[in-house]
């Protein structure tokens, strides 16, 4: 049986764009042209995976995730925005979204994304961690893959056990470092986080994500509030 | 006229001494004559008397002679005699000079007159007993009388003189008296006259050597009384007016500092942002209205830490604290809004360069930063609005192209590729656009830190070797040694070198180099550049490569033309300049200039201060 894709964007061309690049991909795609419609769809039927617009009239993107956690819909997301418009991507990943992609999309982006949102949520589950961590020796992609569907899950502190062990394995993992210190601070580990950042900002400078976090924690630090969304390290 | 006064002053005692000596030369004049006259005359007449009594007593004797026998002799003497009486007689009576002598000279005239007539008788007669009886009976009663009389004469001329002598004696004690009341009538007029001289030039003197003390120790309000018009008058006058003509200059000069003052005054309290004026200890000696506002609403009577040890610094001797962008605001929370406050720094100097103080002027930036707000909010809303239909026709092209959909012919695939690169493009300026817009609202976020230029051209080179080698060209870093760190956002720089190096890279034919370099700079900041052997850039349109949309006419750049303006933004976040040296045929040079970093101490303390 095919995937089943749930497009949310307010765009009618966008949708049949979005719709044509993913059938082609073999997915079977539903589309809702409103937060509320989609609210409806999810009730009524189990999605794969949900393509959300940020900004849509009404109800954006993080209020429609709200609502789905407030109703325990577990589907993950991919939340397409616009450039410089990122979410808060604290308040973002406390609602489990940290896949998105920036307009305008190429369809081999949100195909990429799409099938590996699927492939984290389809693949055997790793052993939970930290419970199993000492007799857990995986790939620490695989860890890095099973933080982001904790995440997707809500479930930070099993997210944070499989980033710490990625880490642990190869600490080159800029999107681990990035990862965890979001987490950090979500937790208010302002401290931490920084360091996350500033691993992943050593191990490449040109790692936008991070430096974004970087410079929002900065502002953050000094002067208690910042503009600067929170990245989550996927391709903006 | 103080001459006439003094003349005026010294005129009575002229007039007292005139006086008194044509008064002494009358008198002694008078006293001189009267005696003179008194004792010629009565002396005469005491002469004639007595001259008078022995004539008279000879021509008695005469007689007697005659008496007793000598006829002869007898004769002769009364001969002699009668003339020297007769002369005298004349004498006394032309000399009457008292009451009573006239009837007594005529007496004697009278009774001479007589007895020459009896003594004519006496001489006729013969008889001797005729004579005898004419000498006894008629003759020696009369010449007693005569006798008499004339010494009556004689004893009232000599009373007379006694009487004279008194009177002039007298009259000497007298103008004794008068001469001795004039001298102190004089010393007297003499003393009154210094007394005035004393009131009349001393005091003035004095009161103008005081005023010119008072004056001299700053009292302008000195007025000395003209109480005359003479010398001292005028120049009482004359130094009133130079006291005046001072008080007006000092009212004058006292007016316009006040003038200077009221307006220095209502200028700052008319002045929107708030000024404090700090004493060299760093403690606020004066502040405006709009300063007592800031601090009521911030609840604090003292600056906010970060501006304070700023003063501190230029009142320390260091330059003054002049920020160019918002990027130095400092961002506070007042009335529960943030507001943006743009410190600036201004160190009061005397004539020897000495700081004495320093003025603080906090400018409300918070309009310019909504400004900024708005306007970076407006750059998302539109490239979000522009980056949803470019979404459908970027997706829709690569969807064709893909060809799942089904299979282009030559044609269509030429046409598609076609808008696919432009639809990239579009994209590209785009992101462009917003790079700028953030780079020049954002620069208040730059997380400045100290980096080695070498550090910054080695990254550039490594990281951009790929852009280079895919059109075939090499780049090659050059850096001096011993250059100064400077303070940088690395990424940024990094973008700033990318953009000139895509640049150059793209104007280099296959086969050329581009090198990256960093050289000591003339003002002591680092010169970073990148030069190319490509074309060259024509001189006329060299100012305006910088240019947001610039393009050089007639080349066919198939950018947006604004990585240069990014690439200057990027340069003027960081303090520093852009600028580009080119010929044409021979190559471009591009470069930025940014300061060196500042000594560790201080780049901290302004690092706390940056956002």
């Amino acid at each position: 049986m095919n995937k089943q894709i749930l497009v949310v964007d307010d765009e009618r061309n966008v949708r049949m764009m979005y719709r044509t690049a993913l059938e082609t991909e073999g997915f079977d795609v539903t589309e809702v042209d409103s937060g509320s419609a989609a609210v409806e769809k999810f009730t009524k039927s189990k999605f794969d995976v949900a393509v959300l617009d940020l900004r849509m009239p009404e109800m954006g993107g993080l209020d429609l995730l709200e609502i789905m956690r407030d109703k325990n819909i577990t589907t993950p997301t991919v939340i397409i925005t616009a450039y410089g418009d990122v979410p808060n991507a604290v308040k973002a990943m406390k609602l489990g979204a940290i896949d998105f992609l920036a307009k305008p999309v190429t369809p081999l982006q949100l195909r990429t994304l799409l099938n590996e949102v699927i492939q984290r949520h389809t693949v055997p589950s790793l052993p939970s961690l930290p419970r199993t961590a000492p007799k857990f020796r995986g790939d620490p992609s695989l860890h890095l893959f099973a933080a982001k569907r904790a995440i997707n899950n809500r479930d930070f502190d099993e997210a944070r056990g499989h980033l710490a062990e990625a880490i642990k394995q190869n600490d080159r993992m800029i999107e681990a470092h990035n990862l965890l210190g979001v987490l950090f601070e979500m937790k208010h580990e302002y401290a931490i986080a920084k360091q996350c950042y500033g691993r992943a900002i050593a191990i490449d400078s040109k790692y936008e994500p991070a430096q974004q976090n970087m410079r929002r924690i900065f502002d953050l630090f000094n002067f208690g509030s910042s503009k600067e969304p929170v990245n989550l390290g996927e391709e903006l | 006229m103080l001459r006439n006064r003094i003349l005026l002053g010294l005129a009575p005692i002229f007039i007292l001494l005139i006086a008194m000596g044509i008064y002494a030369v009358s008198l002694f004049t008078k006293l001189g004559g009267a005696i003179d006259v008194i004792l010629r005359e009565n002396f005469r007449s005491v002469l004639a008397a007595q001259n008078m009594k022995e004539s008279a007593e000879r021509m008695d004797s005469a007689l007697l002679f005659a008496l007793v026998g000598e006829e002869e002799r007898g004769r002769q003497l009364y001969q002699e005699n009668f003339p020297i009486f007769r002369k005298n007689l004349r004498i006394e009576l032309g000399n009457i000079t008292l009451p009573g002598e006239q009837e007594l000279a005529d007496k004697v005239a009278q009774l001479h007159d007589q007895y020459v007539k009896r003594a004519e008788g006496f001489w006729a007669s013969t008889d001797l007993n005729e004579r005898r009886r004419l000498y006894f009976e008629e003759m020696l009663p009369t010449f007693t009388v005569i006798k008499d009389t004339a010494n009556q004469i004689l004893v009232i001329n000599q009373d007379n003189m006694v009487k004279a002598d008194r009177e002039a004696r007298a009259l000497s004690a007298q103008s004794t008296r008068y001469m001795i009341i004039a001298l102190g009538g004089g010393l007297l007029i003499a003393a009154l006259f210094a007394a005035r001289l004393q009131k009349s030039i001393l005091r003035p003197i004095r009161a103008l050597t005081d005023s010119s003390t008072e004056l001299g120790e700053g009292n302008l309000d000195q007025v000395v009384p003209v109480l005359s018009h003479d010398e001292l008058g005028q120049l009482a006058d004359a130094f009133n007016k130079m006291a005046g003509k001072l008080r007006a200059y000092r009212q004058i000069t006292g007016d316009q500092i006040l003038q200077a003052r009221q307006m220095t005054e209502i200028t700052f309290s008319a002045f929107p942002d708030a000024i404090f004026v700090l004493s060299q200890d760093g403690k606020i000696d004066f502040k405006n209205p709009a300063a007592d506002r800031l601090l009521a609403k911030m609840g604090k009577d003292y600056l906010p830490s970060p501006v304070q040890s700023e003063a501190e610094r230029v009142l320390k001797g260091g330059e003054d604290f002049l920020p160019t962008n918002f990027a130095k605001a400092l961002s506070l929370r007042i009335d529960d809004k943030e507001t943006f406050i743009l410190p600036r720094v201004i160190g009061m100097r005397d004539e020897h360069g000495n700081v004495f103080g320093a003025a603080v002027v906090l400018q409300d930036v918070t309009r310019f930063h909504l400004l900024d707000e708005v306007k970076t909010n407006l750059v998302s809303t539109v490239s979000h609005e522009l980056k949803t239909p470019l979404t459908s026709v970027r997706m829709g092209l690569h969807l064709l192209l893909e060809e799942k959909i089904g299979a282009l012919n030559p044609k269509q695939t030429e046409l598609l590729l076609a808008a696919r690169e432009d639809s990239e493009r579009l994209l590209r300026m785009i992101n462009d656009l917003l790079d700028l817009a953030r780079i020049e609202s954002g620069s208040r976020r730059m997380s400045l830190k100290r980096h080695s230029p070498n550090e910054l051209v080695e990254k550039a080179v490594s990281e951009l070797t790929d852009v280079a080698e895919a059109r075939d060209t090499r780049l090659r870093s050059e850096v001096d040694a011993g250059l100064p760190e400077v303070s940088v956002e690395p990424q940024q720089i990094f973008h700033a070198f990318s953009n000139l190096v895509s640049n150059a890279v793209k104007y280099s034919r296959p086969g050329e180099e581009v090198v990256v370099s960093a050289r000591r700079d003339g003002d002591g900041g680092v010169r970073f550049s990148v030069r190319d052997h490509g074309p060259g850039i024509p001189l006329q349109y060299q100012p305006r490569m910088f240019e947001k949309f610039f393009r050089v006419p007639g080349s066919d750049s198939r950018g947006a033309g604004l990585g240069l303006a990014i690439t200057r933004e990027i340069v003027a976040a960081h303090d520093g300049r852009v600028g580009v040296d080119s010929q044409s045929g021979k190559g471009s040079e591009f470069y930025f200039v940014l300061p060196a970093a500042e000594t560790p101490a201080r780049s901290a303390k302004r690092e706390s201060k940056k956002r």
